[in-house]
């Protein structure tokens, strides 16, 4: 808890919250610049897969492999830019002064899930289109985006607040994201290969998915106070 | 004396790994011996790691830090040996250095992540945000670390895994001795020498400290 979120003039959590987020969306409306960046990422890399791999019949485990390998990537490069525009812009300082950590760090977690959100309605689509994945489960697809996003959203959220204090902020981001998402990376494709039509028990997977986003999401919260401040 | 102590039970250890004839039903070979205790201690090495890294953000007290570096740095030479003697094991038992197998790829993953915890301390000017930073980066490596040489082979169907899975919970009483000895060996050995790593980070912090005066 900072000092600020300690002080009785301050709004309650969930006003921060919103207020954070709010901020966030107004600022990335205006120049779309990550959303930009995310979207044609996920777009244009299955069309590249599909040149690249032309007629192949992929099987559903490769397939899974891919798709998360290309979501991954894109959100690589939209999601720092939460943190890296604060620090830039020069209104890290006036966050820290105005909220609390916890809003700060919610409110960004939201940000970064409705930016993904908003990517993979099209994206996803359009890899199963493009790579004639056969979707066999989709809830379970769905279930494995949705426990993906999470993890994205959070790894990143706290990565993103250090790389932004950090110096070469892009890179630096990059490299300590890839290894952390790996184990995300590796259970989520399996469970997305069975998606797919793989004949792979997506139980296991998913479960390790929710614990790892359940230690994520709390670790997140108990430390973030030492990476904002 | 310690030391004496632990020169002798590490090159008992060795000795031991070579006498030991091949357990049964387990494909070891005498760097088996080595290699899985090395993998132990590694993920020893970096559980003490995030655990000082925790003390560190609890306590604010600079050699809390400095044992946090010294048990990452320590562990991640454990985690090249362990990665090294691996694809020699898996060269002899399986025909080639690397087969993808889901241990080494994750082991691998481990390796880049305190590759990039490094690389996080060294792109950080400010002290204090250098070491908050570096806490909270092992305290998620070491999940990286735990899934990697646990978890990941769990979640993958029966058979994607060349290793073998009872090593650490054979019956084989010789084996299992050999096992535990030689993890006890570099456990102490590799404490040892993070002990003394930190004392010389200590030590440089103190001298950083008494330039800027």
């Amino acid at each position: 808890m900072t000092i600020s979120s300690k002080n009785a003039a301050s709004p309650p959590l969930s006003r921060a919250i919103w207020a954070v987020w709010e901020k966030d969306f107004r600022s990335e409306w205006r120049s779309r610049a990550a959303l930009n960046a995310v979207a044609l990422f996920s777009v244009a890399a299955p069309v590249a897969l599909g040149w690249a791999l032309a007629k192949q019949k992929l099987p559903p485990e490769a397939l899974g492999g891919l798709l998360w390998t290309t979501l991954f990537f894109a959100a690589l490069l939209g999601l720092p830019r939460a943190f890296v525009k604060e620090e830039e812009s020069g209104t890290a300082a006036l966050l820290r002064l105005h909220f609390s950590s916890d809003a700060v760090l919610w409110g960004k977690v939201l940000g970064q899930l409705a930016l993904l959100g908003v990517t993979q309605i099209a994206a996803v689509p359009l890899f199963v289109l493009l790579l004639g994945a056969r979707v066999e489960a989709p809830l379970l697809l769905l279930l494995a985006v949705v426990l993906g996003d999470v993890g994205i959203a959070v790894s990143s959220s706290i990565l993103g607040a250090m790389a932004a204090q950090a110096r070469s902020k892009g890179a630096l981001f990059s490299a300590l994201a890839v290894p952390l998402m790996l184990p995300l990376l590796a259970s989520l494709s399996v469970a997305t290969g069975a998606a797919f039509g793989a004949k792979i028990d997506a139980v296991p997977a998913l479960q390790v998915v929710a614990a790892f986003d359940l230690v994520l999401l709390a670790a997140a919260w108990m430390t973030f106070d030492f990476v904002w401040k | 004396m310690f030391n004496a102590i632990i020169g002798i039970w590490v090159t008992a250890g060795l000795i031991i790994g070579f006498a030991m004839p091949s357990a049964v039903d387990l494909a070891t070979t005498p760097i088996a011996f080595f290699h899985v205790p090395m993998a132990v201690s590694m993920l020893l090495m970096f559980l003490a790691a995030a655990f000082f890294g925790v003390m560190w953000l609890r306590s604010r007290n600079p050699k809390h830090d400095a044992l946090s570096l010294a048990f990452a740095e320590v562990g991640f030479a454990g985690c090249i040996i362990a990665l090294v003697t691996g694809m020699v094991f898996a060269r002899t038992n399986w025909g080639a250095y690397w087969s993808w197998d889901p241990q080494q790829v994750g082991v691998l993953g481990t390796l880049l992540t305190y590759a990039a915890l490094f690389a996080l301390r060294g792109a950080t000017d400010d002290d204090i945000k250098k070491r908050d930073f570096w806490a909270v980066y092992a305290l998620f490596g070491v999940l990286v670390a735990c899934f990697g040489s646990y978890v990941y082979r769990q979640i993958l169907p029966p058979g994607s895994s060349l290793h073998p899975n009872r090593t650490l919970t054979t019956s084989d009483a010789a084996f299992k001795f050999s096992l535990w000895f030689n993890v006890f060996g570099y456990v102490m050995l590799m404490t040892k020498i993070a002990l003394i790593r930190a004392q010389l980070e200590v030590a440089q912090t103190r001298l950083k400290e008494l330039s800027w005066r």
